[in-house]
């Protein structure tokens, strides 16, 4: 396995009015290896957002190193056609469906990124067709997106991205606007895409339970990496997540509290079905 | 309430007007509207209303819902009328009518020849028709993005003098699909102000126009911050212009094009003659 997505020692501060530097990251080294699920978690304000501006190439670092499928974005003779290369590369979904749709009828949004990469007709059929049934809206290809539901908004967003076919899909906080069941729809269209088609996710969130999801947590505060593990991992220590203002998943607080009444629970991360289990085992027992 | 408004009143429909290629369209509407000004006699104007009214048929449009379109041009046609009738005619004919009408010392003579009636009537045939032709090729028939793709093929060779046809293509595009958007967020806007004590209902128009102040001012705001997000997403789907881009959808035409062209090619041929020639030697 290769590392797609690499940053060496990032920094990037904003301006304020008064020309103070404000530091939205700081010496941030991270690598996302090919196919790898990773969540990248922060309270708002955290930097995260800004990270995934900086993989994206819309602001440039103040210092550091950014690679990604192997070439170094950062490096000076980076013209605006290796962007292009690289766009296609890394796909990136936003927070607000409404304000990433293109068109008005649902495959032509879908076909708009295929579109520009100058595809003939056939192969842009084909990966309309194909991007639409993987995430379920085949069916939709002929609606106009302003009518549908905000998780099926996403999901027709993230179909244009599918249709590009890159290796690597960035979510910057894409339920944030979303129902609980919007949510679950895009939530597992992300699972499938890993898990089925291996292509890397790094999903930005704030949302302790989408974390979960992912084969890797980094929690970013202050802009520094301050936590980078498996779930596991990073839910186990809970008392340094409760330091930084966050939660840790609901199963896995509860059976902190019970650990610290004596009772013998596990620490890290449980699915709801394994904690409702471990709950009977020790209502039983006792 | 802002819900109900469409812009360009497309219906959609499964007729032969609504088939036709909307490049197709957009010339023979051009072709008409030369036709509807070559039209000097009675025969012309006879044949403007009849195919006007056969076009009507074929787009399978309720009549009555042409009509309504008219509504808001009713009074262009009325003070365009008025105007031909007491100040246009021939002046060496003896006048219909005339009346005198003192205005304090000066006397104000309203006169009517034939010619002025006539004429009246003609302008107004030709401005009733020309918006009932359009909206029916046009507005009705094709949906506004259809119609911006029909601009921008057929713009195409402007590129060549480095126009950026794409590009203003692309702006209607977008300007077309925020529409909807931008309509739910007054509407919120709107509703979040009248929560606050705002009155938009009463009051006087000055008054009424400043209630609306704190309506466009965070319309605008989000209106670029949606702007911001879109050009972001779609410089992330690797749009750079129209450089190197393909179609899903490409426009073709068809048979029935060719046919609905050289029909209005024949029927502009047809208005020339009857012009210079009037062979039914009718006149009025």
């Amino acid at each position: 396995m290769s590392e797609f997505v690499k940053t060496e020692h990032l920094s990037f501060s904003y301006e304020d009015e008064g020309d103070r530097q404000n530091p939205a990251l700081e010496d941030v080294s991270i690598a996302v290896q090919d196919g790898e699920y990773v969540a990248i978690l922060g309270h708002n304000g955290s930097g995260k957002s800004t990270f995934a501006k900086l993989l994206n190439m819309i602001l440039s670092p103040d210092s550091g190193k950014i690679c990604i499928a192997g070439r170094e974005v950062t490096a000076p003779d980076f013209t605006e056609d290796d962007m292009f290369d690289v766009r296609r590369e890394v796909g990136m979904v936003f927070q607000n469906p409404d304000n990433q749709l293109v068109a008005t009828i649902v495959e032509e949004d879908v076909a708009f990124g295929p579109e520009n990469l100058g595809l003939p007709r056939k192969e842009l059929r084909e990966r309309v067709d194909r991007a639409l049934s993987m995430v379920g809206m085949i069916e939709y290809a002929q609606h106009a997106p302003h009518r549908l539901s905000g998780g099926q908004k996403q999901r027709i967003a993230i179909a244009g991205i599918i249709a590009m076919m890159p290796k690597c899909i960035i979510f910057d906080e894409a339920t944030a606007m979303l129902d609980p069941l919007g949510r679950r729809e895009v939530m597992s269209t992300m699972d499938m895409l890993n898990r089925d088609h291996h292509i890397a996710i790094l999903n930005i969130t704030h949302y302790m339970d989408e974390a979960a999801h992912a084969d890797r947590i980094i929690v970013v505060n202050d802009g520094r990496v301050y936590m980078d593990g498996t779930p596991g991992e990073v839910f186990s220590r809970i008392d340094e997540l409760h330091a930084i203002g966050l939660e840790a998943p609901q199963t896995t607080e509860l059976f902190d509290f019970l650990r610290r009444e004596g009772c013998p629970l596990p620490a890290g991360y449980t699915e709801d079905e394994a904690c409702i289990d471990a709950l009977v085992r020790l209502y039983e027992e006792a | 309430m802002l819900k109900d408004i469409t812009l360009g009143q497309y219906f959609p429909g499964n007729s032969v007007i609504h088939k036709m290629d909307p490049r197709a369209k957009l010339i023979v509407a051009i072709l008409y509207i030369v036709a509807i000004f070559c039209a000097q006699n009675v025969v012309c104007f006879a044949a403007l209303l009849l195919s006007a009214f056969l076009l009507i048929l074929l787009s399978r449009i309720s009549v009555i819902t042409i009509l309504r379109g008219l509504k808001p041009i009713m009074f262009v046609l009325l003070f365009t009328a008025i105007i031909n009738v007491f100040l246009t005619g021939d002046t060496t004919e003896p006048p219909l009518w005339q009346a005198e009408i003192p205005i304090f010392s000066l006397v104000w003579r309203p006169t009517i020849y034939r010619a002025g009636v006539i004429r009246a009537i003609f302008t107004s045939i030709r401005v009733m028709v020309l918006i009932m032709v359009t909206s029916i090729f046009l507005t009705y028939t094709t949906s506004p993005i259809t119609l911006t793709d029909a601009i921008e093929e057929l713009l195409a060779p402007l590129k060549l003098l480095h126009i950026p046809v794409h590009d203003f293509a692309m702006m209607m595009t977008i300007a077309l699909l925020f529409i909807p958007t931008l309509i739910e967020e007054t509407d919120k806007i709107m509703n979040a102000q009248k929560a606050r004590g705002a009155d938009f209902a009463n009051g006087s128009l000055v008054k009424r126009a400043k209630a609306l102040v704190p309506v466009l001012i965070p319309l605008f705001v989000s209106a670029f911050k949606r702007a911001e997000d879109l050009a972001v997403a779609m410089e992330c789907r690797c749009y750079r212009g129209g450089k190197g881009r393909t179609k899903l959808h490409k426009l073709q035409y068809h048979a029935r094009d060719i046919v609905a062209f050289l029909l209005m090619c024949a029927f502009l041929a047809g208005i020339f003659v009857v012009n210079y020639y009037n062979p039914l030697e009718i006149s009025l």
